[in-house]
């Protein structure tokens, strides 16, 4: 069973870069991104609406992410979010950062005596 | 960057909320609508879809809530929110909010007053360009200032002044009023960098030629008093001394000279000094220091590198000035001068050497007073506090965080403080402009920049800011902490223990500061009878002195000697007069001499050169008149005239000095070298010319009428008659001056004091510290009191019951008063207890402020022990009685 996968539970600030990998893959309304982050992390990460647009905010004003309203396929009219060149650029950093800190993480957890000496 | 579009984006969101919150329910509802289709797509019916996207979305209003604290705008709502209900809450309980505002008013209004005046008097920089640069620089002789400006190049510009006299002018013609007139170099107004307001200031040109520069710049509120503001006032003609001087420019608004505290009317320049100025033409004089230079020091020149230069400037100078024949005194003098500069940034002040001390320990004081009206605030609120339990423990069941809960209280007590700072605003006007009239020297409102300006209002803001705090954070603290099932179950307030001990424990707090600040009045109010029962050697008593300067009217020599004996006469003539005699200083008048030529005949100069005197030159019957007792020998008469044979008056001291205990009538004194010998006909009392706490020194009296043949060179700058009435002088001043006119119409009488209230002018700081203290004393102890009061009032009220049942069981009415007066006398003792040492340790910075006893003074110490214990059981006592006035019947039936 996954372990209860709540928001709250995510690295602090790993959501903003969730967002912005789903965003930067392409524009989005609100309920298309968190459908989106649940289809890639095959149901791991449920995102709730309480969080997901306080971070849209959050980004929107930082200017890393822009709205524009936009017919649906539904042909219904909502808020579509893409991100912004600076959005792509804090992203990269971003990744690169998490990546190392992740690969430093598993290294820790993975090693044995043996290793150190 | 990202900060600054933060700002922007939150500011934006804050007014044009509405359209920010329409465009989140749009976008809620997409939410809604993608999930609900989502959810049919995927084969749900369309009311199982409605509800599993209804589930997916959470609630809108938290949803909401959250997204609107995602910016910091959200605070600003909140704060709004807690202000609003701060306001509420305290509109609820009106008496409290009287009372805390009252107290805060009063306690920050007087921290302001005091503050404003120390920041006026000791801390602000003269209101000129950058006044960090300039300079006093020592050399006071006005050949040195003119070397200073030719000789050295250490000065980017350097200006003199002769400081503030008073000399008579008239604006329109016949009205000759006393006016407050600084005679300055031409350089005066550049080296401050004050340009004129209307007109022009003085220029370098004005220093060249003595008498030719008859032109003035007058003050702007002298320009507004006089002239009505008129614009066109460049040209007009003023008379100083009967000289007419054209007014040539207006100084800006504030601008009030170098010196703060005295602010000149007009600026002359020094050049004009022998025509406008009675007595002996200073210009003229060149070994005579008077001036006060200023500087603005050239640019990389170093203060150490400037001193050898100046000083070699400065001696060379005056050995130039003196010539090769000079006395060992004056050699001595000019050999050991170092001169040197220090910062004069904060201009000159004798207002400072005066009050600097005065002041900083009121402000120590004032704070204390602060002090105790925070803990009475605070005690206040914690009384609240236990009487909001409920709403407040029902809120905290509700869920509202404890964070938000001491924040919005502590909003409450910022409200509090803002609402007693605005009104501390105007106590601090009134206080202000009540203690500048009353130190300043003839009942005007000083002259001292001290404006209502941003500085002042940063100063409230700070002090109500920390009040708040102060007095806001324990109890706040307080409520947010207790238990709150205990406390919904049971109808007592579980808060009560906490809430007592910290009660208790500012109760305490404050008899001990009460006691300290009781302790400082007493012993300013010891200080003040001590200086009044100082025996001033005359007496001040029915004495008038009166300014009447006949020089000024260009009386001089032998018209002048006609002048003084018909004045004298007809003064006398005047009922209720038994005396009248005159001086060129006299007692009280806060002008002096000093020389150590007047020595007997034949006697050597000691190490360290001759004895110095103080000396005046007097009418006769100055002695009878003024009060000066006799020891021997006789007062002076009409007779001693120039052609009858010199003669001198010493006082006790002198007499020591000089003859060591033999009898000195009929021995006979010199004057320097080759004087006349005068012959020794009195020995008077020494007297403490200039008040109480002057030093009794060694003073000899000169006949006037025989000045001419003593002292021919001895031109008087001015005389003032002394009046001795022979019942309480009560509007003497009409019939003096018709009197005077009538001899001569351009007599005037400049100023007319009586002696009781002269002496009492030299206690005006003991004095002004005195009223202050007190006035702290009483408050600070009448809130201690109040805390009192409110503490013992609040525990009678809580054991009411247990007090029923007591007195139901047999208790009489004494011992139920005894019980709760016991509790006072346990807090009252504490406090006195700690007040004791903080006290002692405190009183000595009053040290060298004090007259007559120790700082440390027992007696006083006792005295304020006993007022303070006294108060405070009276105000145990009130609530006491109230107690064993409990009905148990009804106490146990209500209870």
């Amino acid at each position: 069973m996954p372990p209860d996968p709540k928001p709250s539970s995510l690295v602090q600030g790993t959501l903003h870069m969730l967002i912005l990998k789903t965003l930067a893959l392409e524009p989005l309304h609100g309920y298309g991104i968190g459908v989106r982050l649940e289809q890639i992390s095959k149901g791991v990460f449920q995102v709730n609406a309480g969080s997901l647009f306080p971070a849209l905010r959050r980004l929107e004003r930082d200017g890393l992410i822009v709205g524009e309203w936009r017919v649906t396929e539904n042909n219904r009219r909502a808020k579509y979010y893409a991100a912004t060149a600076q959005g792509r650029a804090t992203l990269k950093r971003e990744t690169r950062d998490w990546e190392a800190q992740a690969g430093a993480i598993a290294r820790i957890l993975r090693a044995s005596l043996g290793e150190l000496s | 960057m990202i900060a600054s579009r933060r700002v922007a984006a939150g500011l934006a969101a804050l007014f044009r909320r509405a359209r920010g919150e329409r465009e989140l329910d749009a976008e809620l509802g997409a939410f809604l609508q993608e999930a609900i289709d989502d959810n049919m797509r995927a084969g749900m019916s369309r009311e199982a879809a409605v509800r599993a996207a209804r589930l997916r979305l959470g609630s809108t209003a938290a949803v909401k809530e959250n997204v609107r604290d995602a910016g910091w705008e959200s605070l600003v709502d909140a704060a709004w929110l807690d202000v609003r209900y701060a306001l509420r809450s305290l509109r609820k309980s009106p008496g409290f909010a009287a009372a805390a505002t009252l107290t805060l008013a009063l306690g920050i209004g007087a921290t302001t007053a005091i503050f404003s005046l120390l920041d006026a008097v000791l801390l602000r920089s003269l209101p000129v360009e950058n006044p960090e640069e300039l300079v006093l620089v020592g050399g006071p002789q006005y050949p040195v200032f003119k070397a200073y400006k030719q000789r050295t190049h250490i000065f980017a510009d350097l200006l003199a002044t002769s400081g503030v006299t008073p000399l008579d002018v008239e604006v329109q013609s016949g009205v000759r009023e006393r006016t407050a007139v600084s005679l300055v170099s031409g350089s005066y107004f550049s080296t401050l960098g004050v340009r004129a307001s209307i007109g022009r200031v003085f220029t370098a040109s004005e220093d060249v030629a003595a008498g030719q520069h008859p032109i003035a710049v007058v003050s702007d509120a002298y320009w507004r008093r006089e002239f009505g503001g008129d614009p066109f006032v460049v040209n007009r003609i003023v008379r100083v001394s009967g000289t007419p001087i054209t007014i040539v420019g207006v100084a800006p608004r504030g601008f009030f000279g170098e010196h703060v505290g005295r602010a000149p009317d007009l600026w002359i320049p020094l050049t004009m000094w022998g025509h406008i100025v009675p007595g002996r033409n200073l210009l003229e004089s060149p070994g005579t220091g008077w001036l006060r230079l200023i500087g603005r020091v050239q640019p990389g020149v170093p203060t150490s590198g400037a001193q050898p230069e100046l000083t070699q400037v400065f001696r060379r100078t005056l050995e130039e000035i003196f010539g090769p024949n000079v006395s060992a005194d004056t050699r001595r003098d000019i050999a050991g001068a170092a001169i040197g500069f220090e910062p004069a940034a904060r201009g000159v002040s004798a207002l400072r050497a005066q009050f600097a001390r005065p002041l900083q320990l009121l402000m120590g004081a004032v704070v204390l007073v602060l002090l105790i009206a925070c803990a009475n605030i605070a005690n206040l609120l914690l009384a609240r506090a236990a009487a909001r339990r409920r709403e407040i423990d029902v809120r905290l069941a509700l869920g509202i965080g404890r964070a938000r809960l001491v924040r919005q209280l502590l909003t409450e007590s910022l409200v509090l403080a803002a609402i007693g700072g605005t009104f501390g605003i105007a106590v601090a006007f009134a206080g202000r402009d009540a203690l500048l009239r009353f130190i300043s020297e003839d009942g005007s409102r000083l002259a001292v920049a001290a404006p209502a300006d941003a500085r002042l209002f940063a100063f409230v803001a700070i002090v109500s800011l920390a009040t708040a705090i102060l007095f806001g954070l324990a109890p706040a603290w307080q409520s947010a902490r207790t238990r709150i099932a205990g406390s919904l179950a049971s109808r007592h307030e579980s808060g009560a223990p906490h809430r007592h001990r910290l009660s208790s424990l500012l109760v305490v707090a404050q008899v001990a500061i009460s006691l300290v600040l009781l302790m400082g009045a007493g012993l300013f109010l010891r200080t003040i009878a001590n200086l009044r029962d100082v025996d001033l050697g005359f007496d001040p008593e029915r004495l008038l002195i009166v300014d009447v300067n006949p020089q000024a009217a260009g009386y001089q020599g032998e018209r002048a000697i006609a002048l003084h004996r018909k004045l004298i006469e007809r003064i006398a003539s005047l009922p209720n007069v038994s005396s009248v005699s005159f001086a060129e200083n006299g007692v009280l008048s806060g002008r002096d001499s000093s020389t150590n030529l007047m020595r007997p005949v034949g006697f050597l100069e000691g190490k360290d050169g001759f004895p110095r005197s103080q000396w005046d030159v007097v009418g006769p019957r100055y002695f009878s008149t003024s009060g000066v007792a006799l020891v021997s020998g006789r007062d002076f008469t009409e007779d001693d005239v120039a052609g009858s044979a010199p003669v001198v008056a010493i006082d006790e001291r002198m007499s020591r000095v000089f003859f060591q205990g033999a009898d000195p009538i009929g021995r006979h004194l010199v004057w320097g070298v080759g004087g006349p010998e005068l012959e020794i006909v009195a020995v008077v009392r020494d007297v403490k010319q200039s008040g109480p706490k002057t030093e009794a020194q060694s003073r000899f009296y000169l006949p006037y009428y025989q000045l001419t043949r003593v002292r021919p060179s001895w031109v008087l700058a001015s005389t003032l008659f002394f009046v001795r009435t022979a019942a309480r002088p009560v509007a003497f001043a009409p019939e003096l001056r018709r009197v005077i006119q009538s001899e001569d119409p351009r007599l005037s009488i400049a100023r007319l004091e009586i002696g009781p209230e002269l002496v009492s002018r030299t206690l005006v700081q003991e004095r002004m510290v005195a009223v202050l203290l007190v006035t702290f004393g009483a408050l600070a102890a009448g809130l201690a009191c109040l805390g009192l009061y409110g503490l013992i009032a609040y525990d009678v009220a809580r054991r009411t019951n247990e007090i029923g049942i007591r007195m139901a069981l047999g208790a009489r009415p004494g011992q139920v008063r005894a019980l709760m007066l016991r509790r006072a006398l346990v807090w009252i003792s504490a406090g006195v207890g700690a007040g004791v040492p903080l006290a002692l340790s405190t009183s000595r910075v009053a040290q060298n402020l004090l007259f007559g006893l120790s700082p440390t003074d027992t007696a006083t110490l006792v005295v304020a022990a006993i007022v303070i214990s006294a108060m405070g059981l009276i105000a145990a006592y009130i609530p006491a009685r109230r107690a064993s006035r409990v009905d148990p019947l009804i106490a146990l039936r209500v209870g």
